[in-house]
């Protein structure tokens, strides 16, 4: 088994497509004023039943699942011939959770990265 | 680093609501100007905003930066004519040319511009927040 292991890895997935997704969600608060613009985002519809794969896999299992996360047309309500399918309000609230969920990815890793110092120091 | 990619992406989209609010300031500015450098009264602009189209790939692969961009600036406004005999620009029958400006539509073009300008701001927030968020990480 590796030193960092499958969590690590989940968690660096977990902080790479935060980032991404707030590429995207930027991108379409830029676009408010583009005619014909559609809405994207990343669909992480996968996130459970990965989970769930994780769980069942053998201890000390070395291969990490990848996390999943799909390009997706996300338009807010019909696309208006003249206007962009953006709301902004929605955009804006999906970034603010975006980023509380990167917040909390960080927050895992460092615990995790907490528990393997105290482990290498020999505390606990 | 995605984070760059987001600032820049939103850096495009200042940009362009700053042209915009120029324009506006423009606008509301030659209101009342009957002579211009290319002759005739002045004629109200809009900023026609394009996506920018750079190829973007699926998650995973490389995906390109896009943003945002001001595609033209287009003159898009009539004129109106007042009664104003003695003017100097005032035609034999003392009408004169002024730009068709409506000072309310303005003034809400301004307020949805600068709107967009401060959920951009926010974005950029929300980009450096994560950013220092990941630097810390290991500490």
């Amino acid at each position: 088994m590796s030193l960092f292991g499958i969590t690590t890895e989940m968690l660096r997935q977990g902080t790479q497509l935060a980032a991404r997704r707030h590429e995207l969600l930027s991108e379409n608060v830029a676009n408010t004023e583009t005619p014909g613009y559609r809405a994207r985002d990343l669909a992480f519809s996968q996130e459970l039943s990965l989970a769930q794969q994780v769980r069942s896999l053998p201890a000390g299992g070395e291969v990490a699942p990848m996390l999943d996360a799909r390009l997706v047309d996300q338009p807010d309500g019909p696309t208006s011939p003249d206007g962009p399918a953006v709301d902004v309000d929605r955009q804006m609230g999906r970034i603010a959770k975006n980023a509380l969920y990167q917040h909390a990815v960080v927050q895992l890793l460092n615990a995790r990265f907490r528990q393997l110092r105290a482990a290498i120091n020999g505390q606990g | 680093m995605p984070q760059e990619d987001a600032l820049s992406i939103s850096a495009s989209a200042l940009a362009v609501q700053r042209t915009r609010i120029n324009v506006i300031a423009e606008n509301i500015a030659n209101a009342q100007t009957s002579r211009t450098a290319a002759g005739g009264p002045y004629r109200r602009r809009v900023v026609n905003v394009g996506a920018e189209t750079s190829f973007a790939t699926i998650v995973g692969a490389q995906m390109e930066p896009r943003g945002v961009k001001v595609s033209s600036i287009a003159e898009v406004g009539g004129t109106r004519r007042s009664y104003l005999p003695g003017h100097p620009d005032a035609d034999a029958d003392g009408y004169l040319d002024l730009p068709d400006i409506n000072p309310v539509s303005e003034m809400t073009d301004l307020m949805a511009a600068t709107r967009a300008y401060e959920a951009s701001v926010t974005a950029i927030q929300a980009a450096k927040a994560m950013a220092n968020r990941a630097l810390e990480i290991g500490r």
